[in-house]
C-alpha cells in the first residue's frame, strides 16, 4: 500500500501490548493467542478463509449455473434468488459466488509472485549494496512513480488482458513497494549481532542470506503480502470495471459492476450493490487482517 | 537546506529519467508492427512501399536508442508525437483534458484535508470514545471500498434518499462556475473517500504520538488553556506527517480520476486515457502515463523540499 514512506514520518511504535512471539512457540499455541487477543483479526482471517473455500468450491456451492438464464431478467432478490437476476435474467448470486475465483485467483498468484520477488531482490539489494542496491533503488523510485490503475492499464494495453497478464502486471505494480519495505529491513538486520557473527567465522553470502536473514523478515513478508493483496483485487476489479481487464465471459465482481451499476442503477440496484459489497468485505477483511498481523508479528511495520 | 536541496533535486534527475526510459521500452513492448496494425486497421489493404513509408513516418526503423533521443527531444519541446487513432498531434487533445483532471484532484485532496484532520485530531485527543470508534471505523471501511464503488455507491445514495442526482457531464469552470462546481463535488468526494480515510489514520497516530511528547506536558503545566496547547503545541507538529502523507496521496489521486471520469463521465485525462487504451493508440497511452508518472516525481520532490524546509530535523537526517 503506501510503502513510500521511508522512515521520516514513520511514527514511533505506539506503547500497545505486543504478543509475545518466541520461536519454540507451537504453530496451534500461536493461533489460539493470536485469536485471544486479535478477535477481529481472527474473524477476518475466517472470512478470507471462506472465500477462498468458496472460490475453489464454486460449482458445488452455487444454486445455478453462473451463465445460465434462470429467472425472469431484472427479478427482484427472494428466496430461491438470494441477490435476484441481472440484465439476462442470470442468478446474481451464483455469479458472486464464480466471481471468487477471479479475484482470489489474481489477488494470490500476483501477490505470492510480487512479494515473493521482492523479498528476493531486497534483500540482494540490501546485503550486497554498493552499485547494485543503488541502481536497484533508482529503478525502484522510478517504478513508485506510476499510479497503480496508471500502471496497469498501460501494461495491459501492451500485454493484452488475459487473466495471466493482469497478474503479470499486478506483479510490477507490486515490486517495487515490497523491495523498499524488505530492503530497510535488511538493512538493519545485516548489522545485528548474529550476522556478524555468522560473517565472522566465514559463513559465504549466499548463505547468510538465505539462513540468517531471509527468515527473520518472513514476518514481514506475512504481513506485507496481506496489506497488499486487498490491493491486487481492488486493482484487478478496477481493471475490469473500466473493460479492459477479464473478458465479460467469465464472471467477475468487477465486470458485474460495470454492467449492473452504470445502466440499471435506478430499477435494479442490487446489481451493483452485491458484487460491490462483495469486494469491500474481502478487501475489509484483508485490510484488518493485515493490520492485525501486523501489531502482533512485525511492530516495526508501523505506519507504514 | 541548500544541501538537503541539492541532494534531493539531484536524485530528482535520474528518476526523471528512468520513468522516460520505463514507459519508452514498456511501449515497445508491444508485439508487432506499429506500421502494420495501423495499415491493416483499415480493411483497404495497402501495398508494401506505404508500409515502409509509413514506418519511415513513423520512425519505427530506426535504431531504438535514435528513437528514445527524438521522443525525449520531443517530450521536452512539449510534443508528444502524432496519435495513430485520429491523426493529429496528441498534445492539442492532452492540452484540453489536464485542467479538467487537475481541478478534480484538486477538489478531491481538498474535501479529504478537510474532513479528515478534524476527525483524526478529535480520534486523538479523546481516545476509545465513541467519536474515536466511529472514525476508527470510518478509516477501515474508507480503505477498502474500491473508488469506483464508492463513486456508485454515492449516486445510489443520492438517488434512493432524495431523489436526485446532480448533472453527469463537465461544464466549463470559466463559462459556467457554479454548475461547473455542482458537478465537480460529487465525484470529488468519492474520489477523496479513499484519501480521507487514509489521511485521517495519519492524523490520529500522529497526534497521538505528540500528545505524549514532553512539550505538551510543559504547556499544559505552564497553564495554557487545552485549546491552544491542542494547536500551538499539538497540531502544529502533528502537521508535518499530515503535509507529506496528503502531498504523496495527491499524486497517487491520479490513479483514481481514470475511475471517477469514467463514472462520471467527465472528459479528463483518465477518459482520454481508456479511450486510448480500448482505441490502441500507442502515442497517446504514451503521453499520458508519461506525463502523470513526471508530475508524480515533481510533487514528491516539491513535498519533500517543503518538508525539509518546515522541519529542520530532516535536512540533517
Amino acid at each position: 500500500m503506501t510503502t513510500t514512506n521511508t522512515g521520516r514520518a514513520a511514527p514511533g511504535v505506539a506503547a500497545e501490548p505486543q504478543l509475545d512471539v518466541r520461536p519454540k512457540q507451537g504453530v496451534v499455541k500461536r493461533v489460539g493467542a493470536f485469536c485471544r487477543t486479535k478477535p477481529l483479526g481472527a474473524v477476518s482471517a475466517a472470512i478470507i478463509i471462506l472465500t477462498i473455500l468458496t472460490a475453489i468450491l464454486a460449482p458445488f456451492i452455487a444454486p445455478y449455473d453462473p451463465l445460465d438464464l434462470n429467472h425472469e431478467p431484472f427479478a427482484a432478490p427472494a428466496g430461491d434468488k438470494l441477490l435476484g437476476a441481472d440484465e439476462l435474467g442470470r442468478d446474481v448470486f451464483s455469479r458472486i459466488i464464480f466471481g471468487a475465483r477471479v479475484s482470489m485467483y489474481v489477488g494470490l498468484a500476483s501477490v505470492i509472485i510480487g512479494i515473493s520477488l521482492g523479498t528476493i531482490i531486497g534483500i540482494i539489494s540490501a546485503y550486497v549494496g554498493g552499485i547494485i542496491d543503488l541502481a536497484i533503488q533508482r529503478i525502484v523510485d522510478a517504478l513508485m512513480a506510476f499510479p497503480a490503475i496508471i500502471m496497469a492499464l498501460g501494461l495491459t494495453a501492451v500485454l493484452g488482458s488475459s487473466v495471466n497478464n493482469i497478474v503479470a502486471a499486478l506483479v510490477v505494480i507490486l515490486l517495487p513497494g515490497a523491495i523498499r519495505v524488505i530492503r530497510a529491513q535488511v538493512l538493519s538486520i545485516k548489522e545485528l549481532d548474529y550476522t556478524l557473527a555468522a560473517e565472522a567465522i566465514g559463513a559465504r553470502p549466499w548463505r547468510i542470506m538465505l539462513r540468517h536473514i531471509l527468515p527473520n523478515v518472513v514476518a514481514s513478508y506475512i504481513v506485507l503480502s496481506t496489506i497488499t493483496l486487498g490491493l491486487a483485487i481492488i486493482i484487478e476489479a478496477s481493471l475490469t470495471f473500466l473493460g479492459v481487464g477479464i473478458s465479460a465471459d467469465i464472471p467477475t465482481w468487477g465486470g458485474m459492476l460495470t454492467e449492473g451499476a452504470q445502466k440499471y442503477i435506478r430499477t435494479a440496484w442490487w446489481l451493483a450493490v452485491a458484487p460491490g459489497l462483495a469486494i469491500s468485505i474481502v478487501v475489509f477483511a484483508i485490510n484488518f487482517l493485515g493490520d492485525a498481523l501486523r501489531d502482533t508479528l512485525d511492530p516495526r511495520l508501523r505506519g507504514r | 537546506m541548500r544541501q538537503y536541496a541539492i541532494k534531493r533535486i539531484g536524485l530528482f534527475i535520474p528518476t526523471v529519467l528512468l520513468v522516460t526510459v520505463i514507459v519508452f521500452v514498456v511501449m515497445r513492448l508491444i508485439p508487432g508492427d506499429p506500421a502494420l496494425a495501423i495499415l491493416s486497421a483499415d480493411d483497404a489493404g495497402y501495398t508494401q512501399e506505404e508500409l515502409q513509408l509509413l514506418r519511415e513516418e513513423l520512425g519505427t526503423d530506426r535504431p531504438i536508442v535514435v528513437q528514445y533521443v527524438e521522443w525525449m527531444g520531443g517530450l521536452l519541446r512539449g510534443d508528444f508525437g502524432t496519435s495513430y487513432w485520429w491523426g493529429g498531434p496528441v498534445m492539442e487533445r492532452l492540452g484540453e483534458r489536464i485542467p479538467v483532471t487537475i481541478e478534480l484532484a484538486i477538489l478531491g485532496i481538498g474535501l479529504a484535508v478537510v474532513c479528515a484532520v478534524p476527525l483524526g485530531v478529535l480520534s486523538a485527543i479523546k481516545p476509545d470514545s465513541p467519536i474515536d470508534y466511529l472514525s476508527r471505523i470510518f478509516t477501515l471501511v474508507g480503505i477498502s471500498i474500491p473508488t469506483f464503488f464508492s463513486g456508485i455507491l454515492l449516486t445510489l445514495i443520492l438517488i434512493r434518499a432524495f431523489g436526485w442526482l446532480p448533472p453527469l457531464g463537465y461544464a466549463d469552470i470559466w463559462e459556467d462556475p457554479w454548475a461547473n462546481v455542482k458537478q465537480l463535488m460529487l465525484p470529488a468526494l468519492a474520489l477523496g473517500f479513499y484519501d480521507m480515510a487514509f489521511i485521517a489514520r495519519v492524523t490520529r497516530s500522529s497526534m497521538m504520538e505528540i500528545l505524549r511528547e514532553d512539550y505538551m506536558r510543559t504547556a499544559r503545566a505552564k497553564g495554557l488553556a487545552e485549546r491552544l496547547v491542542l494547536s500551538r503545541h499539538g497540531l502544529k507538529n502533528a502537521v508535518l506527517p499530515i503535509l507529506t502523507i496528503s502531498g504523496w496521496q495527491f499524486g497517487r489521486l491520479f490513479g483514481g480520476t481514470v475511475v471517477i471520469e469514467k463514472i462520471f463521465l467527465i472528459p479528463g485525462v483518465g477518459q482520454l486515457l481508456i479511450d486510448a487504451v480500448y482505441q490502441r493508440d500507442f502515442p497517446t497511452i504514451q503521453a499520458v502515463i508519461v506525463i502523470v508518472a513526471l508530475s508524480i516525481v515533481a510533487i514528491n520532490l516539491l513535498v519533500d523540499l517543503l518538508y525539509g524546509w518546515l522541519d529542520p530535523r530532516i535536512r540533517y537526517a
